[in-house]
């Protein structure tokens, strides 16, 4: 059983957002200038025509998120912006990792289960290539569970996308 | 018709009446056709920066957005300390930037600068024009941005092939779509309620007025609120007219150079109300004792404003007119007696008049800056209008001279931009011509635009400018004396002859060095008609007091110098 490390509090902030030039660098020129720092950051295309839907996490303890919210909310394309609790969204994560070894890359395939699904999609160079989708927390766990020295040739992580429920 | 008639006629829809403008290559063409409109006055600067600081002063005086235009690369980057200026101080402005042509855009052509990319933290919103069918729309946004809500700058920048596009039909756009812009207008009622019980409940009550109630045109409506539960008034430095001086329940102005009661009142109020007003460090001195026995209530448009530097135990979210009318139904009519006068008893201890001499290092034949304030204000009736310059000067302008209506004083207040004075004193004339407008600037601040001169000439614009001349960088060299040992590093000045510098643009120009001569110098400008510089010889080491040091308490305002 892997081992759950202790939780960082993330705070996640759901925006939907006009589809315009600037809208993804003025978003992030204001958390530079204001010292807000993003943990991820994703953004695409939603159902309505023009707007996109966008998933910021903030990592940081003791910040005001209120605050934050309330500075972003200010630029003129944000529709809507809002701060949710992890129980009231469905997240997802994709993890992309190549793995020293099989052995490396048995040992997570084990950690499959409902809520995190642990695949091998690839070998790169005899280095198994896995991907992993799952909620924000199991990618963590995941993530918490390779030693990125001795397991791991390269890893990269989509960012978290998250939809209100 | 081109891209250009149709950015003229949108700011005639606009009802636009002045541009501050300055002219480059790809200005060209949008010059050209300003010519065929004589409805609109274009007004040049000597400098981009008076340029945007004229339409700051033609804003702060009419409530309308002011209009300034350039062209690309360095005419562009020549705004940005002006455009900084009025988005921290609230100022409607819509800045026009002409751009290179689209098809080199992105090349580093000459004089191409990303514009849009500088001004995106210092507006409220910008547009970069990809095509000439959006202008009339785009036009139509910045004005609705720059003047509804927390107003502020919008920038619109204008390639030179979308200036100089063919164009059929001009069609203004009736209605805006703008899903993402809210403008809050009256707050929940239940706030109001629970605003309303502590507002009843206070013994000590303090009412924060600031630059908002003079934006939403709120005098009427907070001096009926003060005046039916009795709670004093205390401004911040853009609050100042908002409610008059004379009022028997203002309390002067609070914050690092505020009066020593305000400060005083503010830190033991048992109840502040903070009118659109920030709560910015500069008045609120170490923040974690500010009215530290005080219930919060904030009275805001901003969001973002609210809790930012404060805990707000109220927040009242909407215009400030709108609410404190809804406060005014339902607020009990009540005395706070004892409350006003303790606070008249410290006035009575540390008011001004009393303490106006402490701030001299030595029996000293130089005249002091506050003297001449009080001048002024006594030979104008206290009807003129003061645009202060940023430092000493601007000090001594806030506190001497006693303000009875809105926007009566134009100062850089959040930016604290040198060189306000003298372009935002051009913009308020022009935009209102019957206003007796003053420029009071220091030696220091006079010369970061001193080439508008020249625009004052052009349009022999009466205005009086009244020099003080100290020899030095005054408040900063006022810190070194008090913080650092004295060490006056960069801060003594080598000043230029500015009689012979006035007279040589024309502008009548008298040195003055005795109080009799400043007096009947000062008679002689506020009777003329025509552009004046006074020169005032003043003390080279005079502080402004009172003063709370960086990181101290309100209670810790200091009120005599240690000689």
């Amino acid at each position: 059983m892997a081992k759950i490390t202790k939780e960082k509090k993330k705070h996640i902030v759901l925006l939907w957002v006009e589809n315009k030039p600037g809208v993804l660098s003025k978003i992030a020129s204001l958390c530079r200038r204001r010292r807000y720092n993003i943990d991820s950051l994703t953004v695409s295309t939603s159902h309505q025509p023009g707007v996109s839907h966008m998933t910021i996490v903030f990592a940081e303890e003791g910040i005001k998120i209120q605050q934050i919210v309330n500075q972003i909310n200010k630029l003129v394309e944000v529709i809507s912006i809002e701060a949710v609790q992890p129980k009231d969204v469905i997240d997802k994560e994709l993890l992309l990792l190549i793995v020293k070894n099989n052995q490396v890359a048995n040992r997570l395939l084990k950690m499959s289960r409902h809520d995190v699904n642990v695949r091998m999609i690839n070998t790169v160079d005899r280095h198994p290539v896995l991907e992993v989708v799952g909620e924000g927390r199991e990618i963590d766990h995941v993530i918490a569970e390779v030693d990125m020295k001795k397991d791991v040739v390269k890893m990269v992580k989509s960012g978290l996308i998250a939809l209100k429920i | 018709m081109i891209g250009a008639d149709i950015l003229i006629k949108s700011l005639l829809k606009e009802k636009v009446d002045v541009i501050f403008g300055y002219p480059g290559g790809v200005t060209i063409p949008l010059h050209d056709k300003l010519s065929n409109y004589p409805q609109i006055r274009h007004i040049l600067p000597r400098h981009e920066q008076g340029a945007a600081l004229a339409a700051d002063g033609y804003y702060r005086v009419t409530g309308r957005p002011g209009v300034c235009l350039t062209t690309s690369g360095p005419g562009a980057t020549n705004l940005i300390t002006g455009i900084a200026n009025a988005h921290m101080d609230s100022i409607g402005m819509v800045i026009i930037t002409c751009q290179v042509a689209t098809a080199v855009a992105g090349t580093d052509a000459f004089q191409e600068v990303d514009i849009t990319g500088i001004t995106q933290p210092i507006t409220k919103q910008n547009y970069f024009v990809d095509d000439v069918k959006d202008l009339p729309r785009i036009v139509k946004e910045a004005f609705y941005l720059a003047s509804t809500g927390r107003p502020g700058p919008v920038h619109i920048d204008l390639p030179v092939d979308v200036l100089k596009a063919e164009v059929v039909k001009f069609t203004y756009p009736k209605n805006i779509n703008l899903p993402g812009y809210k403008v809050p207008t009256t707050a929940e009622p239940k706030q109001i309620q629970e605003a309303i019980k502590l507002i009843n409940k206070s013994a000590r009550p303090v009412a924060l007025v600031g630059h908002g109630v003079t934006i939403s045109r709120a005098t009427a409506e907070v001096k009926k609120l003060i005046e039916k539960a009795e709670i004093p008034v205390i401004t911040t430095l853009l609050g100042m007219g908002a409610i008059s001086d004379k009022h028997p329940l203002h309390f002067g102005m609070l914050g690092m150079h505020g009066m020593a009661y305000a400060n005083y009142a503010v830190h033991n109020a048992d109840l502040i109300i903070g009118i659109g007003m920030r709560f910015d460090d500069r008045i609120t001195g170490k923040i974690d004792e500010f009215a530290r026995e005080a219930n919060v209530i904030h009275i805001d448009i901003d969001p973002a404003e609210i809790g930012k530097n404060t805990i707000v135990d109220v927040p009242l979210l909407g215009d400030c007119r709108q609410v404190i009318a809804q406060l005014n139904k339902k607020v009990a009519k009540k005395s706070h007696r004892e409350w006003v006068k303790k606070i008249k008893g410290w006035h009575n201890k540390t008011r001004l008049s009393k303490i106006k001499h402490e701030g001299r290092m030595q029996e000293s034949k130089h005249l002091m800056t506050a003297d001449i304030v009080c001048e002024i204000d006594k030979q104008t009736e206290g009807k003129a209008t003061i645009v202060t310059d940023v430092g000493q000067n601007q000090m001594w302008a806030a506190q001497h001279f006693s303000y009875s209506k809105p926007e009566q004083l134009l100062s850089s207040g959040g930016l604290g931009a040198m060189g306000y004075s003298l372009p935002a004193a051009i913009g308020a004339k022009i935009a209102k011509p019957k206003a007796d407008v003053w420029s009071l600037v220091g030696d220091g601040g006079i010369q970061m635009n001193i080439q508008e001169l020249g625009t004052i000439m052009e349009h022999k614009l009466p205005i009086k400018i009244m020099l003080f001349n100290n020899g030095y960088l005054g408040m900063v060299r006022q810190w070194q004396e008090l913080f650092y040992d004295k060490n006056y590093v960069a801060t003594k000045l080598a000043n230029p002859d500015f009689v012979a510098i006035a007279k040589a643009y024309n502008i009548e120009a008298y040195r003055v060095t005795t109080t009799t001569q400043a007096k009947k110098m000062i008679r002689k400008a506020a009777e003329s008609k025509k552009p004046i510089l006074l020169e005032f010889m003043t003390g080279p080491e005079d502080n402004v007091l009172p003063m709370v040091p960086t990181g101290n308490t309100l209670r810790q305002t200091i009120i005599k110098r240690n000689k």
